[in-house]
C-alpha cells in the first residue's frame, strides 16, 4: 500500500457520465455547456473567420504496417474459457479483408508450463471456446498462446482476482417525493474488505425496464446513474490509474464506478451510493435492481482506460493506441471476477 | 572530472587574467554612436582601428569603449544601415567621442566596406544574426503586416511551426525555449491572431538580434535561443510619424523630442478591424468578432553625458467574443482573450571610460481569460450558468549589468539579476444560478504558484592574439519553488580563430538551464491556451548542452558572407503530455503535473547561411540539414521518436532589390520537409469498453484505429513563395509608400494537418487540411 496523501478527483466527462446540467438542459434544447465547449466553438470560429479553409484529398503512404494477431478475451470464473481471435488490417486494405475473424488459429491456455485447455472455433459465435467446458479459477495466472498461419505467434498472461466480498448491502429510500427531475432518491450502502496489495474494482447498478422493446422483450438491462458525490471512487478507468488531486463538490453522475485501494488504509471500504429512479418506474419494476461488483486485473483496467483515452481524443493531444498485454500482437487477455446482489426497491413507508 | 568541471576551471583561469595583464600606456576611447537624423542610439555599430587590429561594437545602448595604444588613431565606424565614417584623432588621454552616423539612403555598393567592421569574422559570438528592421520592412509581409518573427523564421536553424504561424523552433528546441526580450523584459506569448502574427510592431522596433547557440554568460533561462528586441527611443531631433492602413490592421507611430537632444518619446499603436467590418452584416441578435491591438510607448531622458534613463512599455491583447440573444432575454456570451503587458525602467550610467552600467527593473504579465455566460428562462425564472478559466504568468524582475574594459585585450561583463514569478496554471470556476440564488458552483483548487529566480554571471571577451579570441563565462542561477531549491552552474565558452583576413573558424559550448516549461497542445496550433508552468518539486528544470562549430568567410571584398555551422544539442527534463492526455485534462482532471511525462531530446545538424549584405540587391540563401528527436519512458513504448518539427531539409531564399529610389521588389521562397505526425496505419477489433459490453445495446467487439509510432509519418513537403513590391514617393516631406504583395503566391496547398475520413468501403482516406492559399495584400503608409 503506498503511503500517499488521500487524493480526490474532479473527473472528466465521458459517455459514462452526465451532469445535472445535462439532465436539466435536456428539456431546453441545450446540452452540456462548458469551458470545453466554449473553447471548441472558438477554435471552430477561428478557422471559419480567419482562414479560407481548404481540404484536399491527398495520397499519403502510411508507414509500413504488417497485419498482426489480436486476442479479445476477458475471462472470469463465471464463464468457460473463450477468446475472439482477429487479424489487424492495414489502412488501404479493408476491402481486401472480408472479415477480420481468424478461424484457423491454435488457441491454447496454460497454467504455468502445463497446457490445460485448447480452445476450438465456434463458427456460430465467431469465437474460440473451451473444448472441455472449463472455467478459469480465481487467483491463478494463466497464459494464452495463439498461433495462426501467416502470423507471428502471440501470447499473454493474466489472472482473475478473487471475487469481491461485498457485505452489508442495504437500500434505503431517501425521499417520498420526486426531485426536480421527477426521480425518487435512493441510497445503497455496502462494505468491501480491504485486501492486501493493490486491487482494482468496478461497480454498477442495472435495472430491467418493464416496457417492451421492438423484439417484444423488455428493454434492458440499463445502467442506473449514480450520483458522483464520493471521493472514494471515480467515473473513469483512466482516473483510477492517474489519481489526481482536485476539486470540490460537483454535480456529476455516472453509471460505472471504478476504484482502487491504492490510497485506502482502513480495513474496510464503506460505500454510500445515491441514485434516482423515476417514480413511475419504481412501482412496476419486476426484478428489482442488480448491484454488480467486479474485481479487476490490472490489465483489465489499463485496457479500459486506454479505450477511454482513445474515445476522448479531441485532436489536441496525441492519438494513443489501445493498451495491450499481448506479446507480439494486439488486444487484451485480462481476468476479472464478479459479485452480484439483487436490490429490492423500498416502497414508500418501508423505511 | 566532468566536462563541465573542466570547462569551469578553464573559465576560472581566463576570468582572472584581465586583472593580471592590464596594459599601461594606453588610452581609452569611449562614447555613443547615434543616428544623425533621429538621434537614436545605434546598436551593433562596428568600430575598427586597422593599424592596431583593435575593434569593438556598440552595445544595446549604443555605447562603446576601445582601449588603444598611441596618440594618433584612424578609426572606421560602420553599420549596415549607415554610411561608414572614418575618424582620425589625436589624444594622449582618455577620450570621450560621441559619433553620429548618416543613414545610407543609397546603395552601399560603391562604398569601401573591406575590413572596416568588426564583422562576424572578428567576434567570438557565433550562431548570432542581427536583423536591421529596415530589412524586415523591405521583405514581403502577410496581409500587409510586417513581422520580425516571420523574418526570423527564414534564417537557417530556425524552423517555423504550422503553416502561417510565427512560432520559432530553434535547433530542435521547443517554442518555450526561446527567450523573447523586449527592452530587456521578457514577453511570454509573442503572438497575435492565434500565432499567425507576431506581437512586435515593427514601427516601434529598432533592432532585433537572434542567438541560437554560443550563448554568452549574460543570457540564461532558456535552452534554445534569445530573441533580443530593442525598441526605438524616439526621435531626438524632430517630430516624426508613420501611419499605415492595411488589409488586416492599421498602425500609427508618433515620436519626437520632448527636449531636443535631451529627451524624446515614442508612441506606437496598432489595431485590427475585422470585427468592425463584419458587425454591420450580423443579425441584430448576434455579435461575434475578433480583434487584436497593441501599444508601445517609450521615453528616454539624457540626464547628463553619464546618465540616461529609459522608460518603456508594451501592451498587446487579442479578444475573440460572441453573443447570441434569444427571446425572453436569454443569451449566450463567450469570450476568449489573452494579453501581454511589459513595463521596463532602465538607467545607464557611465562610471568612466572603461566602465558602463545598466540597471533594469521590469514587469511582465501574460494572461489568458476564457469566460462564458449562458442565460435561459424556465418557468419565468432566469437560469444562469457562468464559467471562467484563467491562466497566466507574472514576473517582477531586476538586474544590474556592468561592462568593464580593462585593456584592449579584455572586455568584461558581469551582473546580477532576480525574478519573482507568479504562475497561474489554470484556474477554473463555474457558477449556476437559478434566479438570484447560487444553486451550484465548482472551482478548481488554488493553482497560483510563486517562484524566485536569481542569476549572477561574469564573462570575458579575451583577445589572446591578433588571430585568436575567447569568450569565457559562467552563468550561475537558482530557482526557489514549493520549498525546493534548484541550483545551476552553467559554463559558456566561445572561441574564434582568424585564419586570414577573410576566414574565421569558431566553436562554442553552452550549458543552459530553464526553470519554466510550456505545456502546449500537439496539434501544432499555437494556441493561447498553452500553459506556462514552472519547474516544481515534481517536475525538474529543463537542461541542455550545446556544442557548435563553424567557419565564416567573406567573399568579393566583403559584399558576401558565407557561414557554415554544425551543432549538437542534448536536452533533458523536457515535458510532454502523457499518452492520451491533453490540455483539457489539466482543466478538468487535476493538476498538470500528474498528466505529463519527462524525457530527453537530441538535436544535431548543419546550417549554411550565404548573405549578400550590400548593394542594390541584398538577401540570403539559408539551408539547414537537421535531426531532432525525443525520448520519453512512457511515450512510444520508450523508444526515440522524431520531434514534431524534425525537418530534415529546410531552405530559404530571400531577395530584396532596389530598382530605384521609388521602387523596390522582394521575394522569399521557403522549402521544408513535411512535419512529422502520428497517423493511423491500420484497424483492429477488440473487446469493447465495459460500458458498451454490458448494457442492452452492448456488443462483443468494437473497432479501433492502430496508430503509427509517435510522429512516424510525414506531411507532404512545405514550400511557398511570397512576393512584394513597394512604391515610394515623397511630397512636401511626406514619404508615401504603397505596398502590394502576395503571401503564398502560387497558392501551394500546404498541409496544416491531416484529417482522416472513411470511404464507401469503410477504409480510411487522408485529407490534407490547408488553410492559407494565396493571400494578396495591399497597404499604404505615410511617414514624415
Amino acid at each position: 500500500m503506498q503511503d500517499e496523501k488521500k487524493l480526490i478527483v474532479f473527473p472528466t466527462t465521458s459517455s459514462n457520465q452526465r451532469s445535472e446540467y445535462d439532465r436539466f438542459a435536456d428539456g431546453h434544447g441545450g446540452g452540456q455547456i462548458s469551458f470545453l465547449m466554449c473553447c471548441s466553438r472558438f477554435i471552430g470560429l477561428l478557422i471559419f473567420i480567419l482562414l479560407p479553409a481548404c481540404e484536399t484529398v491527398i495520397e499519403i503512404d502510411p508507414p509500413e504496417y504488417d497485419p498482426e494477431l489480436s486476442i479479445a478475451s476477458n475471462f472470469t470464473p463465471d464463464s468457460i474459457w473463450s477468446a475472439i481471435i482477429t487479424r489487424t488490417v492495414p489502412v488501404g486494405s479493408l476491402s481486401d479483408t472480408p472479415s477480420p475473424l481468424v478461424s484457423n488459429a491454435s488457441v491454447s491456455v496454460y497454467q504455468g508450463e502445463s497446457l490445460i485447455d485448447r480452445l476450438i472455433y465456434n463458427s456460430d459465435r465467431g469465437e474460440y471456446v473451451s473444448s472441455q467446458g472449463l472455467k478459469p479459477r480465481a487467483n491463478i495466472p494463466y497464459r494464452m498462446v495463439v498461433e495462426a498461419p501467416g502470423f507471428r505467434s502471440v501470447s499473454a498472461t493474466s489472472m482473475a482476482p478473487f471475487p469481491p466480498d461485498i457485505a452489508d448491502v442495504a437500500v434505503m429510500r431517501l425521499s417520498n417525493t420526486p426531485n426536480v427531475f421527477g426521480e425518487i432518491d435512493y441510497q445503497v450502502n455496502f462494505r468491501l474488505p480491504n485486501r492486501p496489495g493493490l486491487n482494482y474494482y468496478s461497480f454498477f447498478i442495472l435495472v430491467q425496464y418493464p416496457e417492451e422493446g421492438p423484439t417484444g422483450l423488455p428493454y434492458g438491462p440499463d445502467y442506473v446513474y449514480m450520483d458522483y458525490d464520493s471521493r472514494r471512487w471515480y467515473c473513469n478507468f483512466a482516473d483510477v490509474l492517474n489519481p489526481v488531486e482536485v476539486a470540490v463538490a460537483d454535480d456529476l453522475g455516472c453509471a460505472i464506478g471504478v476504484l482502487s485501494d491504492r490510497i485506502v488504509d482502513e480495513p474496510t471500504l464503506d460505500f454510500e451510493i445515491r441514485f434516482g429512479l423515476y417514480e413511475e418506474l419504481t412501482g412496476s419494476l419486476q426484478e428489482g435492481l442488480l448491484l454488480v461488483f467486479l474485481a479487476l486485473s490490472p490489465e483489465f483496467v489499463e485496457y479500459q482506460a486506454s479505450i477511454e483515452e482513445q474515445e476522448d481524443f479531441d485532436g489536441f493531444g496525441q492519438p494513443a493506441n489501445l493498451y495491450t498485454n499481448i506479446e507480439g500482437g494486439r488486444g487484451i487477455f485480462a481476468g476479472y471476477s464478479g459479485a452480484y446482489r439483487i436490490l429490492d426497491i423500498p416502497k414508500f413507508g418501508d423505511e | 572530472m566532468s566536462k563541465i568541471s573542466i570547462a569551469m576551471v578553464i573559465i576560472g583561469c581566463g576570468l582572472c587574467l584581465p586583472v593580471a595583464f592590464g596594459q599601461d600606456g594606453t588610452i581609452t576611447v569611449s562614447g555613443t554612436v547615434t543616428d544623425s537624423e533621429t538621434g537614436e542610439l545605434v546598436v551593433g555599430a562596428a568600430l575598427y582601428v586597422a593599424a592596431q587590429d583593435v575593434g569593438g561594437t556598440t552595445n544595446q545602448y549604443g555605447y562603446y569603449s576601445l582601449t588603444l595604444v598611441g596618440d594618433s588613431v584612424r578609426m572606421v565606424v560602420s553599420h549596415v544601415a549607415y554610411t561608414p565614417q572614418i575618424l582620425t584623432y589625436s589624444s594622449q588621454e582618455d577620450l570621450v567621442l560621441d559619433i553620429s552616423l548618416v543613414p545610407s539612403t543609397l546603395a552601399l555598393g560603391e562604398l569601401e566596406v573591406t575590413a572596416t567592421a568588426e564583422s562576424s569574422l572578428q567576434t567570438t559570438q557565433m550562431s548570432a544574426i542581427s536583423i536591421p528592421v529596415k530589412d524586415v520592412e523591405n521583405l514581403p509581409s502577410i496581409l500587409g503586416e510586417t513581422d520580425v518573427l516571420r523574418i526570423i523564421q527564414l534564417l537557417p536553424g530556425v524552423q517555423s511551426g504550422v503553416e502561417g504561424s510565427t512560432g520559432l523552433y530553434v535547433r530542435g528546441g521547443g517554442p518555450d525555449q526561446n527567450l523573447y526580450l523586449l527592452d530587456g523584459t521578457q514577453v511570454y506569448n509573442p503572438s497575435h491572431l492565434f500565432g499567425f502574427l507576431g506581437t512586435f510592431n515593427s514601427d516601434a522596433i529598432k533592432d532585433v538580434r537572434l542567438l541560437k547557440g554560443g550563448f554568452p554568460a549574460r543570457y540564461g533561462g532558456r535552452l534554445s535561443s534569445v530573441i533580443d528586441l530593442t525598441m526605438k527611443e524616439g526621435n531626438m531631433k524632430r517630430f516624426a510619424g508613420t501611419g499605415s492602413i492595411g488589409f488586416l490592421a492599421s498602425r500609427l507611430t508618433l515620436e519626437g523630442p520632448i527636449k531636443r537632444d535631451r529627451a524624446s518619446f515614442l508612441i506606437s499603436a496598432r489595431r485590427s478591424y475585422a470585427d468592425l467590418l463584419i458587425r454591420p452584416f450580423l443579425p441584430g441578435d448576434e455579435d461575434f468578432g475578433y480583434y487584436f491591438s497593441d501599444l508601445n510607448v517609450k521615453t528616454n531622458v539624457v540626464l547628463n553625458p553619464k546618465n540616461r534613463i529609459y522608460l518603456s512599455g508594451y501592451w498587446g491583447a487579442d479578444r475573440l467574443h460572441s453573443r447570441y440573444e434569444y427571446s425572453l432575454g436569454d443569451e449566450d456570451r463567450e469570450s476568449l482573450s489573452w494579453s501581454n503587458l511589459t513595463a521596463t525602467a532602465r538607467w545607464n550610467h557611465i562610471f568612466g571610460a572603461r566602465l558602463f552600467s545598466n540597471v533594469l527593473v521590469g514587469y511582465t504579465n501574460y494572461a489568458l481569460l476564457v469566460q462564458g455566460k449562458y442565460r435561459y428562462t424556465s418557468d419565468n425564472v432566469a437560469n444562469i450558468w457562468e464559467d471562467r478559466y484563467e491562466s497566466g504568468i507574472q514576473d517582477l524582475h531586476a538586474r544590474v549589468d556592468l561592462e568593464f574594459i580593462p585593456s584592449s585585450n579584455h572586455s568584461l561583463r558581469f551582473g546580477v539579476g532576480a525574478q519573482q514569478h507568479s504562475f497561474l496554471t489554470g484556474a477554473y470556476e463555474e457558477i449556476y444560478r437559478v434566479g438570484n440564488a447560487i444553486t451550484d458552483s465548482t472551482a478548481s483548487p488554488n493553482r497560483r504558484t510563486n517562484g524566485s529566480e536569481f542569476q549572477v554571471y561574469i564573462e570575458d571577451d579575451w583577445r589572446l592574439s591578433s588571430k585568436i579570441r575567447l569568450n569565457l563565462g559562467v552563468h550561475v542561477s537558482s530557482f526557489l519553488i514549493e520549498g525546493r531549491t534548484y541550483f545551476s552552474v552553467e559554463p559558456r565558452v566561445s572561441a574564434l580563430w582568424n585564419l586570414n583576413s577573410r576566414t574565421s573558424v569558431k566553436a562554442s559550448f553552452a550549458y543552459m538551464q530553464q526553470y519554466i516549461h510550456l505545456l502546449a497542445t500537439t496539434s501544432g496550433l499555437s494556441l493561447p491556451t498553452d500553459l506556462w508552468v514552472p519547474a516544481t518539486a515534481k517536475v525538474q528544470p529543463q537542461r541542455s548542452l550545446q556544442v557548435a562549430g563553424g567557419v565564416v568567410r567573406t567573399l568579393f571584398d566583403g559584399m558576401f558572407e558565407l557561414s557554415v555551422e554544425g551543432y549538437y544539442k542534448k536536452m533533458n527534463n523536457l515535458i510532454e503530455y502523457e499518452e492520451g492526455a491533453d490540455y483539457f485534462d489539466t482543466v478538468f482532471g487535476g493538476t498538470w503535473e500528474d498528466r505529463v511525462e519527462a524525457g530527453r531530446g537530441l538535436a544535431y545538424g548543419g546550417e549554411i547561411f550565404f548573405q549578400k549584405k550590400s548593394g542594390r540587391t541584398t538577401g540570403w540563401v539559408g539551408y539547414t540539414l537537421s535531426w531532432s528527436r525525443r525520448k520519453f519512458d512512457k511515450i512510444n513504448n520508450g523508444r526515440w521518436f522524431p520531434y514534431r518539427y524534425d525537418r530534415r531539409h529546410d531552405a530559404s531564399v530571400v531577395v530584396s532589390h532596389e530598382i530605384n529610389s521609388r521602387l523596390d521588389i522582394s521575394a522569399t521562397w521557403v522549402y521544408g520537409t513535411g512535419q512529422a505526425v502520428t497517423l493511423p496505419v491500420g484497424y483492429m477489433v477488440s473487446a469493447p469498453h465495459l460500458w458498451d459490453s454490458i448494457n442492452s445495446w452492448g456488443s462483443r467487439l468494437s473497432e479501433y484505429d492502430i496508430q503509427s509510432s509517435r510522429n512516424g509519418a510525414r506531411l507532404p513537403a512545405y514550400h511557398r513563395l511570397d512576393i512584394g513590391l513597394r512604391m515610394h514617393r515623397t511630397m512636401r516631406r511626406v514619404r508615401r509608400t504603397l505596398s502590394v504583395g502576395a503571401y503564398n503566391s502560387y497558392s501551394r496547398r500546404n498541409a496544416i494537418s491531416i484529417i482522416t475520413e472513411r470511404d464507401e468501403d469503410g477504409d480510411l482516406i487522408f485529407k490534407k487540411f490547408s488553410i492559407l492559399p494565396i493571400l494578396p495584400s495591399i497597404s499604404y503608409q505615410l511617414s514624415f
